[in-house]
């Protein structure tokens, strides 16, 4: 556990005292803050369904950029051989890096909190469909990192990571896509792959344990490729 | 060095062959792990659980759809012939899933006409947002847009899929309709008018709903009740008469008599009386369960009854405005009286009706008395027969501005139901989903946007500044 601790606390460090961190929060909260705010103008509604949404839509072109250095600039600085010649895993290697993209992604939302105390501030929202939706966006993004984090590892270029990682999101929105608009096998098919209609449920505040599971899973699934790829540069 | 080539060699193929056969083990483990992570998402996609968490239980299916459901004896598709872009897929399709998920005789799918003409054409339909229902040979078509309906907000819309899917498929289940009379002539409030939530309720019950002047001409045969509802003036005793033979024959009478001076229904007082319903000329005051500090608008205290079963089991109160009280006389033989609710026991019956004050007097009536009572015949061999009378108090628990009150729709509905002798359908109905609006003053909204689109966004970018001017400095 203090070998996944040193990973990340090390890049911990490395994204929040690097200012870019900071600059793609400040366009993550301007646009999540601008659709908040228009929702609320617009309907009156005390529920956040319809931000929880738009937060991990825009969370796809952000996720690739907060990953896309993690494994791609280890291996380019040459770097990447005494992590992997250090007394860790590869396991360890991976998480750690993908505990400290996802730590910088809670950093985000916990600012994004202020949006249901405006909420409280001026009506009764259902604090448990937000609890669920918060959880439904965490674990979406989570998602997202571990594509980012896979990408990463599978090149040595950091802007070929980011436009994999980028590409590979882009494909999970059409899959949303495609599922809302196909009919018969192929929807049923494509609902239970979308990672985004597996997360509508939570904003809604329905917790459906098989999507949890889905995600979690999806997650775990890519983490668990990541350290294969290393894996395989370790005894090539 | 033939002999360092030869080894070299060997040593290199050696090499090749663990990576290949590492190479398998690999992607032998990688597929194992992967195919064990699909196979666990397909086997939880079947038996985990839904929990819907919201504070209203938004998502979760009425009692009454639960019961129309588990007892479905054929199966029921639902076809939504709808556009790419349906703004209610999401509401619809939740919905519908809801209904899979409880009942296997449910099916849905949702189909665009213009990518499956023929089966569109099949079933008749010629354009979008239509819901084709279908059971064995009988179905039914539904315009989508009838489940929505204008909200309170110009931009906010109800959604009463639940209520919209579930007259269909009773409709479809069902073989009749029977109608339901409201009696008129003697100052009773026009239905139509009067109560339109009430009586479009009623159609979700599958009544027909019609009035009947009692005057006019005589009781249909198949009517399934006669509902009176605050008369201001006495029936004649020809009506009378007409009332208590269909009761006798095994009709089924609901009466909603509102308070009134003493000698206003000198006959329908007596006709209660012989049935056992002892009607009083007085008000009901209740300080201890009065709705919003107004004692004259007691919420009863629901005893045990068929009636009242589904509301105790969810909690439900029923309030009543402007009672007159009652009590169980002697009922005729054979009958029994049934109290249905009353009130606390520092309620009282002010007969003073004159607007005065109310104040607890010795010639007020005092309690235990009931404020609804029911009249049936006595169980014989284990089975309930007719008749049924339902004697309330007042007719002001249905009034629109009270009716939406928790439990008094429902009581009225699963009264009618139980008169009826529809019991399965005495339960708690679906309510439509409303979101809850927010009302923002000019300055509310210059905060709400200054601080999450302007304050947020610029504290961060400062942030940002101020780290990378250390990184400078360093």
């Amino acid at each position: 556990m203090t070998k996944v601790w040193a990973v990340y606390w090390r890049e911990v460090q490395a994204y929040f005292l690097s200012p870019v961190a900071y600059v793609f929060m400040a366009v993550f909260l301007l646009l999540t803050g601008w659709f908040f705010a228009a929702r609320l103008f617009a309907t009156q509604y005390i529920e956040m369904q319809v931000v929880f949404a738009n937060m991990t839509f825009m969370f796809v072109f952000i996720a690739p950029l907060l990953t896309m250095r993690l494994l791609a600039e280890e291996r380019r600085m040459g770097t990447d051989e005494f992590l992997l010649t250090a007394p860790l895993t590869v396991g360890q290697i991976v998480v750690g890096k993908f505990l400290a993209a996802v730590t910088v992604y809670l950093a985000f939302l916990a600012v994004t909190g202020v949006y249901p105390w405006l909420l409280y501030r001026y009506g009764f929202p259902d604090w448990v469909t937000i609890g669920t939706g918060y959880l439904g966006v965490i674990l979406v993004g989570a998602a997202y990192l571990a594509v980012g984090v896979l990408a990463s590892s599978l090149t040595n270029s950091q802007m070929v990571a980011g436009l994999l990682g980028f590409g590979v999101l882009l494909l999970s929105l059409v899959v949303d896509r495609a599922a809302v608009v196909s009919t018969g096998l192929l929807a049923k098919v494509l609902q239970a792959i979308s990672i985004s209609a597996r997360a509508n449920g939570l904003y809604m505040g329905v917790l459906n344990v098989a999507d949890l599971f889905y995600l979690i899973s999806f997650t775990g699934g890519l983490l668990f490729l990541t350290v294969r790829v290393m894996e395989r540069r370790r005894w090539l | 060095m033939a002999e360092d080539t030869k080894r070299n060699g060997r040593d290199g193929g050696a090499a090749a062959r663990r990576r290949v056969r590492r190479g398998i083990t690999e992607a032998g483990l990688t597929f194992l792990v992967l195919a064990c992570l699909i196979l666990t998402n397909v086997a939880a996609a079947r038996v985990a659980p839904v929990i819907d968490l919201t504070r209203d239980k938004l998502y979760t299916l009425s009692s009454q759809t639960e019961q129309l459901l588990s007892g479905l004896e054929s199966d029921v598709q639902v076809l939504v012939f709808a556009g790419q872009d349906a703004f209610y897929r999401q509401d619809l399709g939740g919905l519908l899933a809801e209904y899979r998920r409880t009942s296997p005789r449910i099916s849905y799918e949702f189909v665009d006409p213009s990518l499956e003409p023929a089966l569109a054409q099949a079933h008749g339909v010629t354009q979008t947002d239509i819901m084709v229902i279908i059971t064995g040979e009988r179905k039914r078509q539904v315009p989508v847009l009838l489940l929505f309906a204008p909200g309170d907000h110009p931009d906010g819309i109800k959604f009463s899929g639940e209520q919209a899917l579930n007259l269909a498929i009773l409709e479809l289940t069902r073989e009749h309709v029977r109608p339901v009379l409201f009696l008129v002539g003697h100052g009773e409030p026009d239905p139509f008018e009067e109560f339109p939530a009430l009586i479009e309720a009623l159609r979700r019950e599958l009544y027909r709903v019609d009035s009947l002047n009692l005057a006019r001409k005589p009781i249909p045969e198949d009517t399934a009740l006669i509902i009176m509802v605050g008369p201001h003036q006495d029936p004649s005793p020809a009506e009378i008469e007409a009332l208590d033979g269909w009761l006798r024959s095994g009709g089924r009478l609901m009466i909603l008599l509102d308070p009134a001076p003493p000698g206003t229904f000198p006959q329908l007082v007596q006709f209660l009386a012989r049935w056992g319903v002892e009607v009083h000329d007085d008000v009901v005051v209740d300080p201890e369960r009065a709705l919003f500090m107004d004692p004259m608008t007691p919420v009863a205290r629901l005893d045990w009854h068929p009636l009242t079963e589904a509301l105790i089991a969810r909690d439900l109160l029923v309030a009543m405005p402007r009672s007159r009280s009652m009590a169980a006389g002697s009922a005729p033989d054979g009958h029994e009286v049934q109290t249905v609710f009353g009130t606390s026991e520092a309620a009282w019956g002010e007969r003073d009706l004159t607007g005065a004050e109310p104040k607890n007097d010795p010639q007020d009536v005092q309690p235990p008395f009931s404020m609804a009572l029911a009249v049936v015949a006595k169980q014989q061999d284990g089975e309930s027969v007719e008749p049924r009378l339902l004697a309330v108090g007042s007719s002001g628990f249905i009034h629109p501005s009270v009716a939406e009150f928790q439990g008094n729709t429902d009581f009225f509905l699963n009264a009618l139901n139980w008169l009826a002798g529809e019991e399965q359908q005495m339960t708690v109905r679906p309510k439509q989903r409303i979101y809850q609006r927010v009302f923002l003053t000019p300055q509310d909204a210059r905060f709400v946007f200054n601080t999450t689109v302007i304050a947020l966004p610029l504290g961060s970018f400062a942030l940002g500044i101020l780290a990378w001017l250390r990184r400078r400095n360093k």
